[in-house]
């Protein structure tokens, strides 16, 4: 019904001036992602974006943004859950991963400086990576970012491993221990983050970050 | 084993309650209704057990509810346990229906959504009430402790109701049951570093929690700490709260913070109420009693909403009534938000009746004609010198024309081939001719004033032209009449949008209606159960599937009995009775209003600005045609004088000459 174009950025901040919760996913389109575990990941952001639809203070502060690399393409940038967005990913070619996340710490920069001229308070901004394999390009550099960005507090980096993931190089991206996804059970990831981006749109932002454990989805 | 959830407890007096449907759930306990009276009273029965501190605190809220209480909150009436005397397992609390947490109106995009009727005033209205609630709370000794967007809920009359009352805290003579949660947004700066809230709070931290709602409430959900901070760090809420930063403060400068782009803030209340957000705010409310309190916000509120007036370019918003213009106009103009909508329609003005306006303006009709051409004085007698002269000009002018046209003759007949002699009887012709007399003088005069009489003519008739004509009216007409044309268009894009919903409503009851007639219940005789059979695996089973397409996938079907089918089907079409009343989903329509309104809304503004200009120029072409007629007339008159008076002295020749020299005098000093 919504067909006219409206402008984002200061006129939806004055309509919905609630503090941001902004979520970055960095998901790995390569294409050994293809057939099921491409399908489950589709399945599970479509649910991700309806579980916070449903949450009335969820769907002003929560902002989600989707990345995917094998190439790098902005698929969403950061937007709450009203704009909801049916990605419909495919799998194919490699996995740019240190390009990824370059261009994720460039996005989520370019947010914090929209939200700053715009008088809108945020909390530390989320990212998740999920891969099943292991970067086709240089990944240090982005490395450094992680490090860097976890150090001045201007994002948390969550890394999840899929299926063959090369948990030795997430370690070695991710200053938080990087999860491995129990399966392909992607649909039990985004309800255990939705549920973690509700509790933490309303927690007391300060800069403890309100994980409940990673259970039902995770090998540990 | 499964554990049955038990559904009867006993209150205080020993009463056995049973409970009904559960209405909600927590992270501390469940929500049931109460089977004796299910709309008036509901109960909270905890998960776990409680301690005997927080069940010695029910049962002191229990007593100490009142009326006023109860009014204003779901303030435990009663408590509850499994059986006599035993522990405390949950309460009986007042039910509260149909009210949304207070973000979902201080928000303009929930606002517009689940609160579309309210207006500014609405907002207003509920800010009194939530000071109203806040201090019936504090005039018993209860402190709310946590404040947040989530537990104060509004309803549609902008009534305030406190849920999450057991987390309260209570003081009962010297001892203290804490509130031990917060939400730092709502937190004041004095509690902002404590870790837990193990503590006395006092009404003035939940004074300073009100002030912050109250803010939001009044100013579109901005909360009064976020702003533009020009420091490098990053500034959220709580560290500006801890800091003092609020953004809209008249010493906001020092703070390094500025109010965000397209906000509003305390400039659209009066300076006292301004004065009450700096006082909540500011580093001298932290002492004991330094926030204006519920009651001081109620004061001051109170006949605020009669100082509200009703903005005239748009008649949803409602604005302080001290301000010189519409502080929405001015935010919608700047931001392109709709601020404030109407629920049920997309046009806040009745087009006929603004046309009907626009009609009665009366066009000023055609500009009234001044011209000099009206006038014929006659020319100013002239001294009898002068008069000679003249007189001798012309014998004389005409001695040159007669010298200047024998030399001509003289010269082809080539009687004269000495070119000096040509050149000298040339010059002695142009001398009788141009050789100023003594009525040079007068003629100069003559004139200039002609020419100054004519400057003077030239400006007014132009100013009388455009402030006495009527194309700017026209102009304006013609304008209005195009955005009509626009308004109905939208309009009627908007109606069809509405047809359709309806049309797609009645097919839908329709359906419904079919449905309930069942083909193996019909009375037609020759339904034997083969042919049920068949028609069931075609897809037909109630009138409603009774359609072509069915129908060709019914094998050998016998024409009669598909022509019964048919006539079945419409009999009872034909039956069907549409019930309006059962209508559109609301959200439907909203979704339609929410198209179109936007649209509409600068063709309803132009419209309406555009009336009121009509007649502003209809009125100033009028008073325009009386004052400046005297001084144009004048010039119009003087202009016919200077050429009476200027008559005598003209001379054709002499006048296409000049007009040719002053033409180009005129382009050489134009380059």
């Amino acid at each position: 019904m919504y067909l006219d174009q409206q402008p984002l950025g200061a006129v939806t901040f004055a309509e919905n001036p609630e503090p941001r919760c902004p979520c970055l996913l960095l998901l790995d389109t390569s294409g050994s992602m293809a057939g099921e575990a491409i399908a489950e990941l589709n399945a599970g952001i479509k649910s991700f974006y309806n579980e916070l639809q449903g949450d009335s203070l969820a769907i002003k502060r929560v902002e989600v943004a989707l990345l995917t690399f094998g190439p790098v393409r902005v698929i969403s940038e950061f937007n709450t859950a009203e704009c909801f967005f049916d990605p419909q990913l495919e799998a194919v070619g490699d996995t740019p991963m240190g390009e990824a996340i370059r261009k994720g710490a460039e996005l989520i920069r370019a947010r914090k400086e929209q939200y700053r001229a715009n008088g809108i308070s945020f909390y530390r901004p989320w990212i998740f990576l999920i891969t099943d394999g292991a970067p086709t390009d240089e990944w240090q550099s982005a490395a450094a970012l992680v490090r860097e960005g976890e150090a001045s507090k201007s994002f948390a980096f969550f890394a999840i491993g899929v299926n063959k993931a090369d948990m030795k190089i997430l370690k070695q991206i991710s200053v938080r221990e990087p999860v491995k996804l129990q399966g392909l059970k992607f649909r039990e990831f985004f309800q255990w983050l939705s549920n973690s981006m509700k509790s933490a749109s309303r927690s007391n932002p300060g800069d403890r970050i309100q994980l409940a454990p990673p259970l039902g989805w995770s090998e540990i | 084993m499964v554990t049955v959830p038990l559904t009867s407890f006993v209150d205080s007096h020993g009463t056995t309650l049973r409970l009904g449907k559960r209405i909600g759930s927590g992270g501390e306990g469940d929500v049931y209704e109460l089977l004796a009276a299910p709309h008036t009273t509901v109960a909270k029965i905890y998960k776990k057990p409680l301690d005997a501190h927080k069940q010695e605190k029910l049962r002191l809220m229990a007593r100490g509810c009142n009326d006023d209480l109860e009014d204003i909150s779901a303030w435990p009436t009663d408590i509850l346990c499994t059986r006599p005397g035993g522990p405390v397992v949950g309460f009986l609390m007042p039910r509260i229906a149909d009210a949304k947490p207070i973000h979902m109106l201080y928000g303009p995009t929930h606002r517009k959504e689940t609160f579309p009727h309210a207006d500014w005033r609405f907002l207003v209205r509920a800010a009194k009430n939530l000071a109203a609630a806040f201090s019936v709370i504090h005039k018993y000794g209860y402190v709310i402790g946590d404040v947040n967007e989530g537990n104060i809920l509004v309803d549609d009359k902008a009534c305030v109701r406190l849920i999450d009352c057991d987390s309260f805290q209570v003081r009962s003579h010297e001892r203290l049951y804490y509130c031990e949660v917060g939400v730092a947004h709502f937190t004041p700066p004095e509690l902002q570093k404590s870790t837990n809230f193990r503590l006395a709070r006092t009404a003035n931290h939940d004074n300073f929690g009100l002030a912050i709602l109250i803010f939001q409430l009044l100013f579109l959900g901005r909360h009064p700490y976020a702003g533009v901070y020009s420091g490098k760090e990053d500034m959220p809420i709580e560290k500006a709260i801890d800091e003092f930063r609020f953004a809209y403060s008249r010493n906001a400068r020092l703070k390094a913070i500025a109010p965000p782009p397209n906000s509003v803030g305390p400039a659209i209340v009066p300076d006292r109420i301004a004065r009450l957000f700096e006082d909540a705010f500011a580093e001298s409310g932290t002492g004991n009693g330094g926030r204006p309190t519920a009651e001081e916000w109620w004061d001051m509120l109170d006949p605020f909403e009669a100082n509200l007036r009703r903005c005239q370019a748009d008649g949803v918003h409602y604005h302080y009534a001290g301000l010189s213009s519409c502080p929405w106009c001015r935010l919608e103009e700047a931001s392109g938000v709709l601020i404030f909508l109407s629920a049920d329609s997309i046009t806040k003005i009745d087009l006929r009746r603004e046309w009907q306006k626009v009609e009665a303006v009366r066009p000023p009709g055609p500009m009234p004609v001044i011209s000099p051409n009206a006038y014929h004085p006659h020319p100013a007698a002239l001294a009898p010198a002068v008069e000679r002269s003249l007189a001798f000009r012309k014998v004389r002018q005409l001695a040159g024309a007669v010298l200047a046209g024998g030399c001509l003759l003289l010269a082809i007949g080539e009687v004269i081939i000495d070119p000096w002699e040509v050149l000298l009887m040339g010059a002695i012709a142009i001398a009788l001719f141009f050789f100023p007399g003594k009525e040079a003088e007068e003629r100069k005069r003559r004139w200039a004033s002609l020419e100054s009489a004519g400057y003077m003519w030239r400006l007014w008739n132009r100013k009388w032209t455009e402030e006495a004509g009527d194309a700017a009216f026209l102009a304006q007409l013609k304008r209005l009449r195009e955005l009509k044309h626009t308004y109905e268009h939208i309009n009627r894009q908007f109606q069809n949008g509405l047809t359709a919903l309806e049309t797609t409503i009645r097919d839908r009851q329709v359906q419904q209606f079919l449905n309930k007639y069942p083909v193996d219940r019909t009375t037609l005789p020759r339904f034997g159960t083969a042919i049920l059979a068949g028609l069931k695996a075609a897809g037909i089973v109630t009138a409603a599937d009774v359609i072509p397409a069915n129908l060709h996938r019914v094998p050998r079907l016998d024409p009669t009995i598909r022509s019964e089918l048919v006539s079945w089907r419409e009999r009872l079409s034909a039956a069907f009775l549409f019930d309006p009343t059962k209508g559109v989903d609301q959200a439907d329509v909203r979704a339609l209003v929410h198209r179109y309104q936007p649209q509409m809304r600068p063709v309803e503004r132009e419209l309406l600005q555009g009336t009121a200009r009509l007649s502003r120029i209809q009125q100033d072409v009028i008073k325009k045609r009386v004052t400046l007629r005297q001084p144009v007339d004048k010039r119009a008159q003087e202009l016919a004088r200077a050429m009476a008076d200027y008559r005598p002295f003209e001379s054709p020749v002499q006048e296409a000459i000049r007009r040719d020299i002053e033409a180009v005098r005129s382009y050489i000093f134009s380059r």
